[in-house]
């Protein structure tokens, strides 16, 4: 099982913006969601995922509202809203330039 | 926007959340069965699937609390929760609260009434504007130990380069004030021009000294102390510009000083041009003047120092007849205000901090104790999700709030005993008295040593026993036993409070010895039966000597023929107050010795009766008659110490002394040593002149009495009066209460480590009781053992105070090392003994090891009596 730390500090938080791009979806299934996309290279750790979820609702960038799931269970589903958007934007901005670097950094050394 | 919604609901936060605690319930249950969905999918059984979706999940309610923490407001919301928490596990363990709760009051509290104290006169700021720029400029002969500005000194101070401002000079002179009831003797300073502007003063009332009332033909005019306005003057704002008389002089009050401003020697009672010693400006050997000054704005203490030196070397080498071997520098004013208090104030606060130190060691073990105790509540909140941050601060607010509760009590007790130890120095001088108070640096720094004392104790405790681990804590024994390192903790914080105890109690035995070896010193008088008054004589009805010899002789007929008065004598100055030094040599032969192979003599004119007065007894020869008058041959009485000095073995009557050739005196008789300068010093050298042969200005009456002498002091003071209305009394007091003044410091030094002494003793042994107590507890089922196997109780008697004794010999071994290390620093405190004193060495351990004893027996027999079936039937 992946501990938190594994996950560099913040990224946690993009992946789950990044899932919740698509579309509303509760805590378990952007678990499997995040391990399918990443081949199941990613374990995401509940005990990371949900402090994350509500660190983020307080922040405002995501807001919950329950919802009945396709196989009818009632369910927390999570939806970006529009700072939450912004933030997502800002996140990937950074992290394209920082993997820039660190790629460019790693060829040359 | 953000901001808001978050500030929204970090105020909702309370209200919502049990909305949210069931959401997150209900989240964390739906994420469980999809889990247990899945496992069932891959072929885990139906019964099974939910556990093992519960092992992959991990701790459900640590992930709640994490959740919980990131929420807005939780912050405060859980500090509130760990208060509650503190509040509730306090009272349910009152036993443990009372103790914590008392011994940081009494730790708090002793020291906060000693630090009043220390912080009145080292700390807190004098009440001058920018006191820190103050100096008093004092010129002094190291090897002589005298001290003193002569006015022609003053002049080249003046005039010389100096790094300071300005520079003003004083000196007190005694002054009659008439035409108003009670007529009052006063003190006043008279000082130069610069006075008001080297303190930079604004007045309360009216105004200042200007430099047009020191010219010689300027009106008389005083500047009242705000003391002497309240007072003597009622608070009466028309005094102002009024005419008030000092020495049959009218004056005009021009203003009034702020109650915060006083004379620096905390003696005037008003300010005067300095008019007479103006003219003294090229004398340099009467050295009667205090000079204080103002340092210019960026210069140092010790650039003053340097030119001040220059300044004095120059004066040496310009005037060697007047300056030979004395010097100049400038010294911090608070040095003048606190004088010889100094050292004892450090001390002081050394012993302060020992106390604080003891104080926070006893809570800190009392602290382990519980958290030990505590281990499996621990466990069981660690097993529920609780992180070990949250444990910490459980135990940290705990100790917080008894922090408060105790430094609370400390402040009560405190007011408490600053009130005491005023009351029980009342009667004799502090410098800044009226400042000792609880005001808010001492109150601040009183809470904050509680405060950091509670922390410290609760963090300590916090981080050994916070590191529990779940499974262990829980299947021990339902006690939980100690481990080593909480073991040693307390081992080695109980060594320390003894040692401390130790450090104090050695010294309340020095300190305490040498004040009681002071108090039986023999003054040289009988002073517990006599009553002292001065007057002093002034205007032109006192303008030689003849009158003013015609009050003496009237005065002292009209008190002794007082019922109750078995004698009265006159006395130029008073020992244990003051007294006028002299340079005496004897003739040898028919040339004098030279004056400078003796000491310094205190040069006295008494009346016949004085010695009869103070219950000073005749040793050889005989004492003053009616015969040795102003026409007379001039005659002295000298001590046994002076006739010794001057004469070695040989007889001293009929032999003559001189102050420089042609005058002599004969001396006519040898009385007794009266000490002078206090209680702690040597009789000095002492010669008497008859008071009718130099009747002086000012006088100290003594009346010896056969009832308790203040109840003779109205009766005096009418007897006085009739001779004559005005001329006013003043300083009436028993000389028992003169001479005890003498050892005020040594008093407050042995008072205030009596004190820590005795709490350092009772917080030692509670911290030993308690740690033997405990360790009894925890082996009440290895004593049951012991004794159905056979053992005598004796033997485990010995095992119980086996572990005490240790670790008493090992603080009494660190206390003994720290008392002789620290004994240096009581060098200058100790009189009557040696800071060696071999019986404080082996008394105070003793003493300590002796209740440090009994605090382990109480205990160690409960262990004796253990009986076999209940302690084995009781785990």
């Amino acid at each position: 099982m992946a501990r938190k730390s594994d996950l560099l500090q913040g990224t946690l938080d993009m992946l789950v913006l990044r899932i919740l791009d698509r579309g509303e979806l509760h805590g378990w299934g952007i678990t499997q969601k995040l391990e399918r996309l990443s081949n199941r290279a990613l374990i995401v750790d509940e005990g990371s995922l949900y402090p994350a979820l509500y660190r983020m609702e307080e922040k405002g960038w995501i807001e919950a509202e329950w919802k009945m799931t396709e196989n009818s269970r009632r369910a927390k589903f999570y939806a970006l809203t529009r700072s939450g958007r912004r933030q997502l934007e800002e996140e990937k901005e950074s992290w394209e330039r920082m993997s820039a670097i660190i790629a460019q950094v790693m060829q040359s050394a | 926007m953000n901001f808001v919604r978050r500030l929204f609901r970090s105020v909702t936060g309370p209200f919502r959340r049990r909305r949210v605690e069931a959401d997150m319930a209900e989240e964390m249950r739906f994420h469980l069965a999809m889990r247990a969905e899945e496992q069932a999918a891959s072929g885990v059984s139906a019964v099974d699937a939910p556990d093992a979706a519960l092992r992959k999940f991990g701790n459900v309610a640590r992930i709640q609390e994490e959740a919980r923490a990131q929420r807005a407001g939780a912050t405060w919301e859980q500090l509130g929760r760990d208060f509650t928490l503190a509040f509730r596990s306090l009272r349910k363990s009152a036993g443990f609260t009372l103790t914590g709760v008392l011994t940081l009051a009494l730790g708090i509290g002793a020291s906060t009434a000693v630090f009043s104290v220390v912080h009145a006169l080292l700390v807190a700021p004098l009440p001058y504007r920018q006191a820190d720029r103050l100096v008093e400029v004092i010129s002094e002969h190291k090897e002589e130990g005298m001290s003193g500005l002569a006015p022609g000194t003053f002049g080249d101070l003046a005039a010389g380069d100096t790094s300071l401002s300005a520079v003003t000079a004083q000196y007190y002179y005694y002054l009659n004030l008439t035409g108003v009831e009670p007529s009052a003797r006063l003190v006043s300073a008279d000082v130069t021009i610069d006075f008001f502007k080297v303190f930079a003063e604004a007045p309360w009332r009216g105004r200042l000294l200007q430099p047009d009332d020191f010219k010689p033909s300027a009106a008389p005019v005083a500047v009242l102390s705000y003391g002497l306005w309240s007072g003597q003057f009622n608070s009466r704002d028309e005094i102002i510009g009024q005419q008030i008389l000092l020495d049959d002089i009218s004056y005009t009050v021009v203003g009034v000083m702020p109650a915060s401003f006083k004379d620096p020697g905390e003696t005037a009672q008003f300010w005067r041009p300095m008019r007479a010693g103006v003219d003294d400006l090229q004398n340099r050997s009467s050295r009667y003047w205090t000079a204080y000054g103002r340092l210019q704005d960026g210069a140092t203490l010790e650039q003053a120092n340097a030119k001040l030196a220059t300044l004095g070397q120059r004066l040496a080498h310009d005037h060697p007849r007047n300056y030979e071997g004395w010097t100049l520098r400038a010294s911090d004013l608070r040095a003048l205000v606190i004088g010889n208090f100094r050292s004892g104030l450090l001390v002081m606060a050394g012993a302060i901090g020992c106390v604080i130190l003891i104080t926070c060691a006893n809570l800190t073990g009392l602290a382990t104790v519980r958290a030990l105790s505590r281990r499996k509540e621990l466990a069981i909140r660690t097993a529920l999700g609780s992180s070990r941050l949250r444990l910490v601060r459980l135990l940290v607010a705990e100790s917080l709030v008894l922090a408060l509760l105790g430094g609370l009590g400390g402040v009560i007790l405190a007011a408490w005993g600053m009130q005491a130890l005023r009351a029980s120095l009342l009667e004799a001088w502090l410098p800044r008295a009226d400042e000792i108070a609880l005001n808010l640096p001492v109150l601040f720094t009183a809470v904050t040593a509680a405060v950091v004392t509670g922390i410290v104790a609760g963090m300590v405790p916090g981080l050994t026993a916070g590191r529990v681990d779940a499974g262990d804590a829980l299947k021990d024994s339902s006690r939980g036993s100690a481990g080593p390192k909480a073991r040693r903790l307390r081992a080695t914080l109980i060594v320390t409070e003894i040692a401390l105890a130790l450090v104090l109690l050695a010294s309340t035995g020095l300190l305490g010895r040498s004040f009681l070896g002071l108090v039986h010193r023999k003054s040289g008088m009988e002073a517990e039966r006599v009553l002292s008054l001065t007057i002093s004589l002034s205007g032109p009805r006192y303008n030689s000597s003849p009158k003013s010899w015609s009050y003496y002789s009237r005065a002292e007929t009209a008190v002794a023929a007082l019922p109750g008065v078995e004698a009265a004598g006159f006395t130029q100055t008073s020992p244990f107050r003051w007294g006028i030094p002299a340079g005496f040599a004897p003739i040898r032969g028919d040339r004098p010795a030279a004056a400078e192979d003796f000491p310094q003599a205190f040069f006295d004119s008494v009346s016949i009766d004085y010695f009869r007065a103070i219950g000073c007894s005749l040793k050889a020869g005989r004492l003053f008659n009616s015969y040795d008058d102003a026409d007379a041959r001039h005659v002295v009485i000298i001590s046994e110490t002076a006739a010794r000095r001057y004469f070695g073995n040989e007889n001293p009557i009929g032999r003559l002394l001189t102050l420089g050739l042609p005058s002599t005196f004969e001396v006519v008789g040898v009385v007794g040593d009266v000490r002078r300068s206090g209680l702690t010093a040597d009789a000095p050298l002492q010669v008497y002149r008859p008071l009718a042969q130099r009747p002086p200005a000012f006088a100290t009456l003594m009346v010896r009495t056969s009832v308790p002498p203040l109840t003779l002091g109205r009766a005096v003071q009418a007897a006085l009066n009739r001779v004559d209305p005005d001329t006013p009394v003043s300083d009436i007091a028993t000389m028992d209460s003169v001479v005890s003044k003498s050892v005020t410091q040594p008093r407050l030094h042995f008072l205030v480590f009596g004190l820590f002494a005795g709490l350092a003793l009772l917080l030692a042994s509670i911290g030993l009781y308690g740690l033997v107590a405990y360790s009894v507890a925890q082996r009440t089922r290895e004593f049951g053992i012991r004794t159905a196997l056979g053992a005598a109780p004796r033997s485990i008697l010995s095992l119980v105070l086996g572990e005490g004794l240790g670790l008493i010999a090992l603080g009494v071994a660190f206390g003994l090392a720290g008392s002789l290390a620290s004994a240096r620093l009581l060098e200058g405190l100790i009189f009557t003994t040696s800071v060696h004193d071999p019986w404080v060495y082996v008394g105070a351990p003793l003493i300590l090891s002796v209740i440090a004893l009994l605090a382990c027996l109480l205990p160690a027999r409960r262990a004796t009596r253990v009986d076999p079936i209940i302690a084995l039937r009781s785990e």
